[in-house]
């Protein structure tokens, strides 16, 4: 006379997914709603990664060291050789000086420049101790003492100016995602609601005949978390075959995760709404 | 069957219901009656659980329901069948499926569910209605599908509130009798009505006036 565990599960798989017309209407709907939030998400995480200030930063940052006049071409070999052994220093690389008129012309009027141009060795840091300013002021020092070294620029300050910027930005797209996940989820509860209030009646009726908190609930929850992976499961087909975009499997676990959370969370919440 | 004591009920400082006491026998036919506003439908929602008292004890088949938990609340119910006004069925839905639903609820087997609702409908007479959709019913046959959801778990207790309120005298009749008939086979039957001349169909009658019972 009563349903075996098969046939409770197969109620309830038909509960869940037998809508009518309405309730296709809001389920595709939502799809279509967590589809377009995951793929905003998605797309400005992808945007985002791509711009690696920086790591560009850090491999592009070197020091400028000025040699004194008239130095021979041992001397000049032995001072490369000096400022390798410096810890910290990744290379060091002597300019030719059409490369450094070419450099400095790029800020100078060669026209007006009345001294002739100088000797330049740049010099390149290991990357892990760049954001290090300590560390980059040890190794400027000690390139500083070695004989025929007349000026070192380490430009700490605008190193230092520039970390602190790249790390606002960064926090900066973190808040932004943060805030775009959380706005996407009240956005989802409010569709889920919205699709939940279209069947109030029929919650109603369920609730006058005897139906348990669980039988109303379940399904509906199902439905709600079927629908976060439906249109998660989209936005990454969109996104990777469409937009052919770098989304992997980190990205994609994560919104199905959060598409997950935020269409059961999102189902849970509309049902306390509604009093089941 | 149920008993009452001492119940109240305000809604913030309004008084609907104050000192209520009164026994239902089980197989008792009981219509309250009273004009508009004088708590029928308040105190069928207090035995209906939708609505807890301000005071007072509720007693229903031994069993206090005045403070019941959220979660007892619909199993407790499965022992009352209930009847509105405006019949409460969605009409997108065939015959069928607003019946299989109240069955559907306690886990019934399709064969058994099939069996029962077409029993139920040859009692109340729309056998050969019930794959219609509801909508396309009239307002007395929509009533009986309700009266039909409401017993097909053959509970020992039928709640009405105004059962007739939206059907002309011929099909109001109709209605009562299959009230009566009901109660003939052993249901409870509580009806809430302003219509006077339904008490005819009553064994006892509760007339309430300003949410107190007029003796």
């Amino acid at each position: 006379m009563k349903r075996t565990f098969i046939g409770k599960s197969a109620l309830m798989l038909n509960r869940t997914f037998k809508m009518d017309s309405k309730e296709f209407f809001f389920f595709v709907s939502s799809v279509f709603i967590i589809f377009l939030i995951s793929d905003l998400i998605l797309g400005f995480k992808w945007f985002y990664s791509g711009i690696s200030l920086r790591e560009d930063f850090i491999s592009s940052y070197r020091m400028v060291g000025i040699l004194k006049e008239d130095l021979s071409q041992e001397e000049l070999r032995k001072i490369l050789n000096d400022i390798q052994q410096v810890d910290g220093v990744r290379n060091a690389v002597y300019l030719e000086k059409e490369e450094v008129i070419n450099f400095i012309s790029e800020f100078i009027d060669l026209q007006k420049m009345d001294r002739f141009v100088p000797h330049v060795i740049e010099i390149y840091i290991d990357e892990k101790w760049v954001e290090n300013l300590e560390k980059i002021k040890i190794i400027e020092e000690s390139i500083r003492k070695i004989d025929g070294i007349e000026f070192v620029d380490s430009a700490r300050e605008t190193v230092e100016s520039a970390l602190k910027l790249i790390r606002y930005v960064k926090k900066g797209g973190r808040f932004f995602i943060v805030m775009l996940s959380i706005g996407g989820l009240l956005i989802i509860y409010n569709f889920i609601y919205l699709t939940f209030y279209s069947i109030h009646k029929k919650i109603e009726i369920m609730k006058f005949v005897g139906a348990s908190s669980g039988f109303i609930k379940i399904p509906l929850i199902i439905r709600g978390i079927t629908a976060g992976i439906s249109g998660s499961f989209l936005s990454f087909i969109f996104m990777r075959f469409i937009l052919h975009s770098e989304v992997f499997l980190k990205e994609f676990l994560y919104i199905i995760l959060y598409s997950v959370v935020a269409g059961g969370i999102g189902s849970y919440l509309a049902l306390r709404s509604e009093r089941v | 069957m149920i008993e009452l004591y001492h119940l109240y009920k305000y809604y913030e400082d309004v008084p609907a219901l104050e000192d209520i006491n009164l026994k239902v026998e089980k197989g008792d036919m009981v219509i309250i009656t009273g004009p508009s506003g004088a708590g029928k439908t308040t105190l069928l929602k207090l035995l209906f659980m939708e609505e807890k008292p301000t005071k007072g004890q509720i007693l229903f088949m031994g069993q206090n329901i005045s403070n019941v938990k959220k979660n007892e609340v619909p199993f407790l119910r499965r022992n009352m069948g209930f009847v509105f006004q405006d019949f409460k069925l969605i009409e997108e839905m065939s015959v069928y499926e607003n019946l299989s639903l109240a069955m559907e609820v306690l886990w019934y087997s399709k064969k058994y569910t099939d069996m029962k609702i077409r029993s139920v409908l040859q009692e109340v007479g729309l056998l050969h209605k019930i794959h219609v959709p509801v909508k396309k019913l009239s307002g007395g046959e929509q009533q009986r599908v309700a009266i039909a959801r409401s017993v097909i778990n053959s509970p020992p207790l039928l709640l009405a509130d105004e059962p007739t309120g939206n059907l002309d005298p011929y099909l109001t009749e109709e209605i009562m009798k299959l009230f009566k008939t009901l109660n003939y086979r052993g249901t409870t039957v509580i009806i809430a009505t302003h219509n006077m001349g339904l008490l005819k169909y009553a064994r006892n009658v509760v007339r309430l006036e300003k949410g107190r019972v007029f003796k």
